[in-house]
């Protein structure tokens, strides 16, 4: 594509987005700047969007008045543990799926896209109930094991798993190798992307989720850092200066893993719906 | 291929699982649609079907269906036409840093934490005193205007909002779309004298044709069940439950309440617009989801 | 990408198991030194929470056969934790802190522990009525109140725009509102400066119901019906409409959930009325000076005799899952006893409940601001077996569209509010 070069309405079309994505970024930056101003300086002078002087009290108190440290180590083990799950076992059951013949597949496939129509709300209730009899609750395995299998994944690492030659998988099977060696050896190495992409996002899904851990745990010490978006305000007043710093704790590290897979991530996602 | 032992092996723990979490909560919820149901109590009387009664008489639960169509339609159409037109941009960039660049910052809001981030629009774009929203209403010379309480621009706001928090994955995926389109067809029609506009809407939309469908449903399921920026910037619904949706319906009737029996039979109707409208989609797009 | 795969499977697994996931920690620490674990649960609040503490630890000392342990909440999802615990069959929680806007919901489940008949005498004896409100049950108690309500009576004033406007406090209802019109200015939809504002989720139904008495009116029928399409209760819906159609005041802060008194506070309002517990926010929040930036003053009487409805407030309570009932309830006892209570009032910023305590000196002494508050508490009927929290919802929504329609038919409005009321947040038990 290069041999064409700039064009006059490429600098149009860069001038445009850059505006867009300008607008795009001013949520983030008010909440940036928010986080360095006092509560009393956001209340009073509405007009500005500077701090007035900058403080980092917000950043503090999030640390002191919340176990935060605590709640950044199990949001980056419950993370871990659903992330490395979640990949394991789309890839494993994608690769079923895409390469095996059995009896009632299409049907236990439709099945399986039928539960992503289940809406998170529908089944609140029941799973919350059913967790407290399973005595899971209050133990951070009421996050990791229901999140587990992850029909949006196996879709997806279905698809990318059809792209591999079955003649590659064939010929492995004669030489000796076991169905699951087939996946290990053959499978995986030829899906990274799609592997990726599912881990950033499986990752953020778990990062971000907040009303699970409200509903499944009790004791703060178990909880995850979303809980320190609604953990700073009051019934009377809401403390902007700490919840936002929370935001930007909250947020940096995923823009940061995100900055840095962003190729493999957006082309695994890419991949995912072409295919 | 066929290995019966190994495909039992891996499928009977994984779909166990699924039916745990996701099939069963959604009989037992079913189940409790039918009581008068709060765990607390000792006993739970049978109700029949007096909660679907109930539910179709509510005239708030008539106004959530409503906004939850309303809101997920319009959504989901701004978002594809959106998405579509800014993907079509970055795709006629000659340079790859640009594109990179540009998708990356349309990204960013996906990201984030949504509770988060609708607290950042509340606070910083439609609060009433210094909101962005009415300090640029004031550079336009209008009055300011307290919008939560407008019935139409505030679900009007949370569908900007829901735009600006989500645009970025759509934009990933047509961006990609678009350059699986072989060149060669764009080109033939150009030689045929097809304009840009035309030969977008003409040959590349329809040849992403798989791209558009998955996106298109899987949009649309997703926004149906948005939660979250409800709650924060409309937590009750708004005025006259002009921005009352299903799921925050559903939350309020279980936990402000405490009537789960009747938030159950909500969840009913929402699990079956949901799927209603998937497969509407699905035969409106003809879409084969597993195998071509 | 494998490897990094393979490493932090490994990372992950190795850390969970580490920690198992935190999940006996709690079975084993239960009788940890011998001693008895009370799990106390309270919602997000600073000074509250630091109040707690202290009663806690002075609690521990009396009694070093217990160890206390204090987890918090945001009070966003407060109630939605409460709900559960009482759900679950494992006695999670065994003293719970509740408001009493929200505590019907439990107290008509069959969860809670009936208060003991020692702590019952007190009750009967020493609290003032609306306290006790909503904790009765068919003639059994299921709480145990630690404050008197009152959003009634008291508003912060601007102290610096008086100043600057050479205006003095305004001492009567007429003086309120001509003040409230003199200095209110409006922008569009907006307010640059509210005058007098009680236009609030908390203060409006509380200045309503007020006003309604104060004429000698009542809106609680015989039946516990609540009828507020009264002559008394029309004029004092008028009044109040009124100041929202003179501009003195907007919906703002009812359609955004915020309070009113922050207005004043931003320099934006001269007048808000709020409990006594809105001069916290100003010295906390804001970082303002009392007597130098604001004041808390009473509000004038709209009719010729003190009297106002006030509503159950924040009390604790027992779920009948716990596992150690009667240490939960030793700890209550101490809790409520007047000493400790009185240092927890002053230190939440709360009115006490109990009678004995109205004339304590050690409250007076440190909260002079509010006294005028405890002159009055006595004269207060309580708000009615209501759920209140509901009831607010219903009628605050009332006064917007009313307030939103050219030429309102208020008394329409308000009788049919009131049949609403009645039908949908009356208790589903008996208080007496």
């Amino acid at each position: 594509m290069k041999k064409y070069g700039y064009r006059w309405y490429h600098y149009v079309i860069i001038l445009f987005l850059t505006v867009f994505c300008a607008a795009m970024m001013f949520p983030m930056i008010w909440m940036f700047l928010t986080s360095f101003r006092t509560n009393a300086d956001i209340r009073i002078n509405k007009t500005t969007m500077l701090p007035e002087t900058w403080t980092l009290e917000g950043y503090i108190k999030a640390f002191t008045e919340a176990p935060l440290g605590r709640w950044f180590f199990n949001s980056i083990l419950i993370t871990t543990i659903v992330t490395a799950a979640v990949i394991f076992t789309s890839t494993l059951i994608g690769y079923v799926f895409a390469k095996y013949e059995f009896k009632m597949k299409k049907m236990l496939f439709l099945l399986l896209l039928a539960t992503m129509m289940v809406p998170g709300q529908v089944t609140m209730i029941p799973r919350f109930l059913m967790i407290q009899k399973m005595g899971l609750f209050n133990t951070q395995w009421a996050l990791i094991i229901p999140g587990m299998v992850s029909a949006f994944g196996i879709y997806m690492a279905k698809q990318f798993i059809e792209d591999i030659p079955d003649s590659i998988c064939e010929a492995a099977k004669i030489d000796g190798a076991s169905a699951f060696g087939i996946y290990w050896k053959i499978i995986l190495p030829n899906i990274r992307p799609a592997i990726g992409s599912l881990g950033i996002f499986t990752a953020m899904m778990s990062w971000n989720d907040y009303l699970n851990p409200l509903l499944m745990l009790n004791d703060k010490e178990k909880m995850t850092l979303p809980l320190a978006l609604v953990v700073f305000s009051t019934e009377h007043t809401q403390d902007l200066t700490t919840t936002m710093a929370a935001a930007t704790m909250i947020m940096l590290p995923m823009i940061v893993i995100f900055i840095l897979f962003q190729k493999q991530f957006i082309r695994g996602l890419a991949l995912s719906g072409i295919k | 291929m066929k290995d019966k032992k190994f495909v039992s092996m891996v499928l009977v723990p994984s779909f166990a699982l699924l039916f745990l979490f996701v099939v069963f909560p959604l009989f037992y919820g079913l189940g409790i649609s039918f009581f008068d149901y709060n765990p607390a109590r000792d006993s739970n009387p049978f109700l029949g079907l007096d909660n679907y009664m109930k539910m179709f008489q509510d005239p708030i639960f008539k106004k959530a269906v409503v906004n939850t169509l309303v809101f997920g339609i319009i959504a989901v159409f701004l978002n594809i036409v959106i998405t579509l037109f800014l993907a079509q941009l970055i795709s006629v960039l000659p340079s790859k840093k640009w594109k990179t660049i540009f998708r990356t910052i349309l990204f960013i809001p996906c990201i984030a934490p949504m509770v988060g981030t609708a607290l950042v629009w509340k606070s910083g774009i439609i609060e009433t005193d210094g909101g962005l929203l009415n300090r640029l209403m004031g550079v336009f010379g209008m009055a300011p205007k307290n919008w939560t309480m407008t019935t139409g621009a505030l679900l009007a706001i949370i569908i900007a909002y829901t735009l600006w928090a989500d645009i970025g994955y759509n934009v990933v995926l047509f961006s990609a779309g678009l350059e699986g389109v072989p060149k060669e067809f764009d080109e033939a029609a150009a030689i045929d004298g097809a304009g840009p506009i035309c030969r977008f809407l003409k040959i590349r939309v329809p040849l992403m044709g798989r791209t558009f469908a998955f996106v298109a449903v899987m949009t649309m399921a997703n926004y149906f069940q948005m939660f979250a920026q409800f709650r924060v910037i409309a937590p009750k619904g708004g005025v006259d439950y002009s921005a009352m949706v299903l799921t925050n319906y559903i939350y309020r009737q279980s936990f402000t309440n405490y009537d789960m029996g009747y938030a159950s039979a909500i969840a009913m109707a929402l699990f079956v617009i949901v799927f209603a409208v998937a497969l509407i989609q699905n035969r409106m797009m003809r879409l084969d989801w597993s195998y071509e | 990408m494998k490897r990094t795969l393979a490493i932090l499977l490994a990372l992950g697994l190795s850390v969970s198991s580490l920690t198992g996931c935190g999940s006996d920690e709690k079975e084993t620490k239960k009788e940890k030194d011998g001693k008895t674990v009370i799990n106390f649960w309270c919602h997000e609040n600073k000074p509250w929470i630091e109040a707690y503490e202290e009663t806690i630890k002075r609690f521990e000392k009396e009694h070093p056969e217990y160890d206390v342990k204090l987890s918090n909440y945001p009070f966003d999802v407060y109630n939605q934790k409460i709900q559960t615990a009482l759900t679950s069959g494992k006695g999670e929680v065994d003293i719970i802190a509740v408001w009493g806007g929200t505590a019907p919901n439990f107290i008509e489940t069959d969860a809670l522990a009936e208060v003991p008949e020692d702590i019952v005498k007190e009750l009967e004896s020493d609290y003032l009525d609306p306290t006790l409100g909503v904790f009765q049950k068919e003639g059994k108690y299921y709480g145990v109140p630690m404050e008197f309500n009152l959003e009634y009576g008291g508003m912060i004033v601007n102290k610096k725009l008086f100043e600057e406007a050479g205006l003095s406090y305004p001492q009567t209802w007429e003086e309120l509102r001509e003040t409230s019109k003199k200095v209110a200015k409006k922008n569009g939809e907006v307010m640059e400066m509210t005058g007098f504002d009680m236009i609030d989720a908390d203060a409006l139904i509380c200045n309503y119901l007020s006003m309604i008495l104060q004429q000698g009116g009542q809106y609680l029928e015989e039946d516990h019906s609540i009828n507020f399409a009264t002559p008394e209760g029309v004029k004092a819906m008028e009044e109040i409409v009124s100041m929202v159609k003179d501009g003195e005041t907007s919906l703002e802060s009812l359609t955004s959930g915020e309070y009113a008194f922050n207005r004043t506070y931003q320099d934006k309002g001269f007048m808000a009325s709020v409990g006594s517990w809105g001069i916290g926010e100003g010295t906390g929040s804001y970082d303002l000076t009392y007597g130098e930036d604001f004041e808390y003053i009473p509000v004038p009487l709209y009719g010729d005799e003190v009297a106002f409805a006030s509503e159950t407030g924040w009390g604790i309570m027992v779920p009948e899952n716990s596992q150690h009932k009667d240490a939960a309830w030793e700890f209550i006892e101490f809790f409520s006893q007047p000493e400790n209570l009185v240092k927890h009032n002053i230190a939440c910023n709360q009115l006490p409940p109990r009678k004995s305590l109205l004339d304590n000196e050690e409250y007076r002494e440190a909260m002079p601001n509010i006294t005028f508050l405890l002159d009055i508490m006595e004269k207060g009927q309580w708000m009615g077996p209501y759920n209140t929290s509901a009831m607010r919802e219903i009628f605050n929504e009332m006064f917007i569209s009313l307030c939103q329609e050219e030429n309102p038919d208020i008394e329409k409005a308000l009788k049919e509010v009131s049949e609403k009321i009645t039908a949908e947040c009356q208790l589903g038990y008996e208080t007496k």
